[in-house]
C-alpha cells in the first residue's frame, strides 16, 4: 500500500492506472505459476493407472463427462444475455441521469427513455415468466 | 462526461427526440399492440388467446388511422411525404395479411386444449407468431420514417429478424426449418453487407444523417460527385438491400423459403421485406440524388449497377418461373421479377418535372408496391385455403385444375389475381406497370424498358397457366379431392384482394396522384439550403425539360 | 494533474513493485486470517473449539496447511482438456488480485483510482465464471461438470441483481449533489468511481440508510456470487464431492481456495464502499474503519453460512429470477422517480 497525495479523488484518466492493473494481473499470473511449479518440484511425482483415473467416488469411471446437458442452463444463459445488455445500457444512464440540470427538458426525456427501455425488458420478462423460463422444477 | 453534460444543457429547450416522437406514433401504437398480443397469446383462457389476433388487427387499424391523420411531412427530408403513405399502405396490407395468417400455428395445441387437456404453453407458438408479425410491421413502418443510417439499419433488421423465425415455426415440416435456417444465414450475410456499406458511406461523408443541413445528402451535394469510398459504400448497401427485395445477386433463397414456409407467411415475405428494401433504396438513392455529374440520373456507377440488377432480376425471375410446377415457387419467381420491374422506377428517379406530374419513378414504385401488395395476397390466399385430403398444401399447378367449378370463389380469386399480376389492362397491375414504363421512358432508359416489355411477355406464359388451370382445365376423376380449410378469414383475405384489384381501378387516378405526392422529391421548406446545389441542379433540368 | 503511483515514486518499477507487493500481502494475510476465522466461527457456532494446536488458539494452523499443500502432489488425471485444465486456476486467481487493487482503502491510500472502478470490479468478477467453467469442462469429471454448470448458472443469474442494486447507488451518488474540490476545481461526483462513491457518504449519510433494499439485494447476491452457503450448491459436498475443483489437488486447489476467500473479501469491501461509507468514520483513521466494516460484513456472511441450510437448485434460481431481479429493477425505478421528485 502506498500513500498518495490528497488528490486521490482526481481520478486517473490516463492509461497509467490501467498499466498498474495490467501489471498486477501479470504478477498474479506469475505468482500462481511460481506456486504450481514450486509444488511440482517439491511434491511427489508418483503416477499410475489408478492415480490418474478420473474421480468417481472410487468406482471405475463410466463413459465420458462431456454429454448433452439440460437445456434449462442454456435458456438461463440466453435470458442472462437479455438482462446483461440491459444493464450495460443502464450504466451510462445511471451516471448521467441525476447530474442533469433538473430544469432542463432533458431530464424527463432521460427518464422517459429509461422507463420505455425498462418496459421492453419487463414485457420480455413477463413473456419468459409465462413461458416457464424461470421455473426450475 | 462533463463536456457531454455541458453540451446537453446548452441545447435547445425541446429535445429533438420529443419532436421525432410525433412522427412515430403509429410505430408506438404497433409496439404497444405487439406487447399486448404477446401477453394475450399466452393466456390460459382459450377465448383470450383467440382475442390476441383481434388485438393485432385493432393495433393495425389504429396505427393506420394514426398515420393517416398524423403529421404529413417531415422537415429536413428529401422525401418528406413518403411516410404517411407508406404507413397507411403497410397497415392496410398488414391487415389483409393478418386475415391470411390466421390458423397458421398451434392447431394441434389448440385442439388438445379444446379436448380438455391443459394448455401447453411451451409448445404453443401463437403469441410469438403474431407478435413477430407485428414486430416486423413495426420495423417496416420505422423504415418509412428513417432519416438516419443507423435508424434505417435497425428498422430493416427489426423487419427481417422476426420473419426468419416466422418461416421456421409456420409449419411443423422439416422443410420449414430448413427454409428458416437458410433464410437466416443469407439474411445475416446480407445484413453484414448492408452494414459494411453503411460504414463506408459514413466514413466517406462523416454523417449518418441522410438528409438535412449536416448530412450525407449535403456532403454529396457539395462535393458534386460520390467519390470512390462512398460509391463502394452505396454499392455494398444496395447489394445488401437486394436480399430484402429478392433481386438478383441475393435472390437464391426466395423459391426455397417461399415453398418451405406456410402460404400465409410466404405472402407476407413477398410484401414486407420487399417494401422495407424499396423504402431503404429510395432513401439511399435520394441521399445521392439524381442530379450529380451533369446529366439527369444517378451517378453512372450506381445507375449501371441498378440497371444490371434490374435487367437480370426480371429476366431470371420470369424465365425460371416458366420451369416451375409448384404454385408457390412460381409466385416466388414472380416476386423476384416484380422487384426487377420496380427497380426501373428507382433508376428513373423522381423526374425533373415537379411533383404531381406523371412519370415520377419513385411514385410509380410506391404505386406498384401498393398494387403488388393487394394483388399478391389473392394468389397466396388460394394456396393457403386449399388442402389436399392427404394433408399438406395443394401447391402443384395441377391441383388447381377445374377449381372454378369445384370451388368457384377460390378459383376466380386465383384467376383475377394472376391476370392482374400479369398486367392485363383491366386491373390495377397494368397501371402499376404503365407508370413504371412512363417513368422509365421519360428518364431515357429505353433499353431497360424494352427488356421490361419482353419480360412482361414471358411472364404471360406462367401467369396464364395459373389463370387457365382453374378456369379452362378439368379435374381428373381419380385425383384426390381438395379440402377447403375451416379458416374463412383466409378466403376473406383472398376476396378482399380480388375485389380490391378491381375496385381500386376507378380510384387509380386518385391513388396515382397520392403516390406521386408521397414520392415528391426535394427538401420541403426548412432544409432547402441543405441540398442547395442539388436543388439548383434539378431546377436547371426542369427548365430545359419544359 | 491526476496522481498516479508512478508519478508519486518517479520510478515506475518501484511504484509497481510497491503496488503489487501491497496487494499480494493484503490478500495473502487476509486469506490466511479468513480461513482461520471461518474455522473458529463455525466451531463457536457449533460449540466446539476449532483449531487449537498450532500457535495461540491455532492462529498458525492455516500457514501449516498451506505448507502442507505446497508439498502435496499435483495429480493430473487422464482424459482432461489440457489447456483448459491448466489455465483454469490462473484465470480464477488473477482477476481477484487485480480487483483488489481498485479499492480505495482511505482518502489517501489506494493502488489505482480509475474513473470506472465499479465497472472494472464487476468485469473482474465475471472472469471467475469463465475460469470455473474451464475447470469444470476441462476436468472430464461428472461432478466437476455438474458443479461448473450450476455455478455458472448461479453466478450469471445473481450478477444481474448485484449490478442493478449497485446502479441504484450510482444514481444516488450524483443525486446527492455533493461537490468536492479536486485540484482547486469543484467537481461533481462520478458514480462509477469508488472513491467518489465513498465521498458521497460523508457525515454518516451511508447509503444503507436510503437504499436498504438495494443493500439487502446486494448482500444476498454477493453470497450467491461467492458460492457461500446458503447458496453453495456448486460445491455441495454431499452431492458433488467438491464441485468444479474435484480434480484439482495441492497448490492448484489452494489457488481456487485462495480466490474464493478473496472474492468474499472483495464482495464485502465493495459492499462497504457502496453502502457503509467506506473509510468514513470518526476518530480512527480511514483504513481502520474500512477494514472494520469489511470484516463485520464477512463475519455476518460466516454467521449466515453456519446458520442456514442449503437451498435447492430450483429454489435458488427461482429466488433470483422471480424475486430479486424484479425487486431490484423496481428499486432502481423508484430511486430514479424519487430523485426526479426531490430535484424538482
Amino acid at each position: 500500500m502506498t500513500h498518495l497525495a490528497p488528490q486521490l479523488l482526481a481520478a486517473d484518466i490516463g492509461l497509467a492506472a490501467y498499466i498498474t492493473v495490467m501489471m498486477l494481473i501479470s504478477m498474479a499470473v506469475a505468482f500462481a505459476v511460481a506456486n504450481i511449479v514450486l509444488s511440482l518440484i517439491i511434491g511427489p511425482r508418483r503416477t499410475g493407472q489408478v492415480k490418474a483415473m478420473t474421480y468417481e467416488s472410487g468406482m471405475e469411471p463410466v463413459g465420458t463427462a462431456r454429454k448433452r446437458f439440460n437445456v434449462r442452463f442454456y435458456i438461463i444463459a440466453m435470458t442472462f444475455l437479455l438482462f446483461d445488455v440491459e444493464v450495460i445500457f443502464l450504466y451510462p444512464w445511471a451516471v448521467t441521469y441525476a447530474n442533469i440540470d433538473p430544469s432542463s427538458a432533458y431530464q424527463p426525456v432521460f427518464l422517459g427513455r429509461v422507463l420505455f427501455f425498462m418496459l421492453t425488458t419487463v414485457v420480455a420478462y413477463l413473456y419468459g415468466y409465462r413461458k416457464g423460463v424461470f421455473r426450475f422444477d | 462526461m462533463m463536456s457531454l453534460l455541458a453540451a446537453m444543457s446548452a441545447g435547445p429547450d425541446v429535445p429533438p427526440m420529443i419532436a421525432k416522437l410525433s412522427i412515430i406514433v403509429p410505430e408506438i401504437v404497433m409496439f404497444v399492440g405487439t406487447c399486448v398480443v404477446l401477453m394475450l397469446g399466452l393466456s390460459k383462457t382459450s377465448t383470450i388467446r383467440r382475442a390476441s389476433v383481434g388485438a393485432a388487427g385493432l393495433a393495425l387499424i389504429i396505427a393506420g388511422i394514426a398515420a393517416a391523420t398524423g403529421p404529413q411531412g417531415v422537415a429536413d427530408s428529401l422525401l418528406p411525404h413518403v411516410m404517411p403513405y407508406a404507413k397507411v399502405l403497410i397497415a392496410a396490407v398488414g391487415f389483409i395479411l393478418l386475415l391470411l395468417l390466421t390458423g397458421t400455428v398451434d392447431r394441434e395445441v389448440e385442439a388438445e386444449a379444446d379436448a380438455g387437456k391443459p394448455f401447453d404453453v411451451l409448445r404453443a407458438n401463437r403469441a410469438e407468431f403474431y407478435a413477430f408479425f407485428m414486430f416486423s410491421l413495426t420495423g417496416l413502418m420505422l423504415c418509412a420514417s428513417a432519416d438516419d443510417l443507423i435508424w434505417l439499419f435497425l428498422a430493416l433488421e427489426l423487419t427481417s429478424l422476426p420473419t426468419y423465425v416466422m418461416v421456421s415455426i409456420s409449419t411443423a415440416r422439416s422443410r420449414s426449418q430448413e427454409a428458416g435456417v437458410k433464410y437466416f444465414f443469407l439474411g445475416a450475410f446480407s445484413a453484414a453487407m448492408l452494414l459494411m456499406g453503411f460504414t463506408f458511406i459514413y466514413g466517406a461523408t462523416g454523417y449518418t444523417q441522410l438528409f438535412g443541413y449536416h448530412s450525407i445528402a449535403s456532403v454529396i451535394g457539395a462535393q458534386g460527385s460520390l467519390g470512390p469510398i462512398a460509391t463502394l459504400g452505396f454499392v455494398m448497401a444496395i447489394v445488401g438491400l437486394c436480399f430484402k427485395i429478392a433481386a438478383v445477386p441475393m435472390h437464391f433463397y426466395t423459391p426455397d423459403v417461399y415453398q418451405g414456409a406456410a402460404a400465409g407467411v410466404s405472402a407476407m415475405l413477398a410484401f414486407v421485406p420487399k417494401t422495407a428494401g424499396f423504402l431503404g433504396l429510395m432513401l439511399l438513392t435520394s441521399a445521392v440524388g439524381w442530379g450529380l455529374g451533369g446529366g439527369y440520373g444517378l451517378p453512372s456507377e450506381l445507375r449501371l449497377l441498378l440497371w444490371v440488377v434490374a435487367a437480370l432480376t426480371m429476366t431470371f425471375g420470369n424465365v425460371l418461373a416458366l420451369m416451375q410446377r409448384s404454385v408457390k415457387r412460381i409466385l416466388a419467381y414472380s416476386s423476384i421479377a416484380h422487384s426487377g420491374y420496380m427497380l426501373v422506377g428507382i433508376i428513373a428517379g423522381p423526374g425533373a418535372w415537379g411533383a404531381g406530374a406523371p412519370g415520377n419513378g419513385l411514385g410509380a414504385v410506391l404505386f406498384y408496391l401498393m398494387s403488388y401488395g393487394v394483388m399478391n395476397v389473392g394468389a397466396f390466399a388460394v394456396v393457403a385455403s386449399l388442402e389436399k385430403q392427404s394433408g399438406g398444401e395443394a401447391e402443384d399447378v395441377d391441383d388447381l385444375r377445374g377449381l372454378c367449378k369445384t370451388h368457384p370463389l377460390l378459383g376466380w380469386i386465383m384467376v383475377i389475381s394472376s391476370v392482374t399480376m400479369l398486367g392485363l389492362p383491366f386491373a390495377i397491375g397494368f397501371l402499376g406497370k404503365f407508370y413504371l414504363f412512363t417513368a422509365g421512358l421519360r428518364a431515357g432508359e429505353v433499353a431497360l424498358i424494352v427488356v421490361m416489355g419482353l419480360n412482361s411477355a414471358i411472364a404471360a406464359f406462367y401467369y396464364l397457366r395459373l389463370a387457365g388451370a382453374p378456369l379452362l382445365e378439368h379435374r381428373d376423376e381419380h385425383e384426390a379431392s381438395l379440402v377447403v380449410t375451416a379458416f374463412n378469414s383466409r378466403k376473406l383475405a383472398g376476396l378482399i384482394s380480388a375485389v380490391g384489384v378491381l375496385a381500386l381501378l376507378p380510384f387509380a387516378d386518385r391513388l396515382a396522384t397520392l403516390s406521386d405526392h408521397a414520392a415528391s422529391y426535394g427538401a420541403s421548406s426548412e432544409a432547402a439550403q441543405a441540398s442547395a446545389s442539388q436543388a439548383e441542379h434539378v431546377d436547371a433540368r426542369s427548365v430545359t425539360d419544359h | 494533474m491526476p496522481t498516479t503511483l508512478i508519478e508519486q515514486f518517479g520510478n515506475p518499477a518501484i511504484a509497481i513493485a510497491t503496488g503489487v507487493g501491497g496487494v499480494m500481502t493484503v490478500l495473502s494475510l487476509n486469506a490466511l486470517f479468513l480461513i482461520w476465522l471461518e474455522r473458529k466461527v463455525s466451531a463457536w457456532i457449533q460449540r466446539r473449539m476449532g483449531p487449537m494446536e498450532v500457535g495461540f488458539h491455532g492462529v498458525f494452523q492455516t500457514i501449516a496447511d498451506m505448507l502442507k499443500l505446497l508439498g502435496k502432489q499435483l495429480i493430473t488425471p487422464k482424459g482432461i482438456d489440457k489447456p483448459l485444465y491448466h489455465l483454469a486456476p490462473i484465470v480464477v486467481f488473477a482477476p481477484v488480485v487485480a480487483a483488489t487493487s481498485l479499492l480505495p482503502f482511505s482518502k489517501s491510500v489506494a493502488i489505482s483510482n480509475i474513473d470506472i472502478g465499479l465497472v472494472l470490479i464487476f468485469v473482474f468478477g465475471g472472469f471467475a465464471v469463465v475460469g470455473i467453467f474451464m475447470a469444470g469442462w476441462g476436468s472430464n469429471n461428472k461432478y466437476a461438470l455438474l458443479g461448473a454448470m450450476r455455478s455458472v448458472a448461479q453466478n450469471i443469474s445473481y450478477e444481474i441483481p448485484l449490478i442493478l442494486s449497485a446502479l441504484a447507488v450510482v444514481l444516488m451518488v450524483s443525486a446527492v449533489g455533493r461537490e468536492v474540490p479536486i485540484d482547486g476545481e469543484i467537481v461533481a461526483l462520478n458514480g462509477l468511481n469508488l472513491a467518489h462513491i465513498t465521498m458521497a457518504q460523508v457525515h454518516w449519510t451511508w447509503f444503507i440508510l436510503v437504499q436498504p433494499v438495494a443493500a439487502l439485494i446486494y448482500f444476498i447476491s454477493v453470497l450467491a456470487e461467492t458460492n457461500r452457503a446458503p447458496f453453495d450448491i456448486p460445491e455441495a459436498e454431499s452431492e458433488l464431492v467438491a464441485g468444479f475443483h474435484t480434480e484439482y489437488s495441492g497448490m492448484r486447489f489452494a489457488l481456487f481456495f485462495f480466490a474464493e476467500f478473496s472474492n468474499m473479501f472483495i464482495g464485502a469491501m465493495v459492499a462497504t464502499v457502496l453502502f457503509l461509507g467506506g473509510w468514513e468514520g470518526p476518530i480512527l483513521p480511514g483504513p481502520v474503519w474500512f477494514f472494520l466494516k469489511t470484516y463485520a460484513l464477512i463475519f455476518i456472511m460466516m454467521w449466515v453460512r453456519w446458520t442456514y441450510p442449503r437451498l435447492r437448485f430450483d429454489q435458488l434460481m427461482t429466488f433470483c429470477w422471480a424475486i430479486l431481479i424484479p425487486l431490484s429493477i423496481l428499486n432502481l425505478l423508484v430511486t430514479a422517480l424519487v430523485i426526479k421528485v426531490v430535484q424538482s
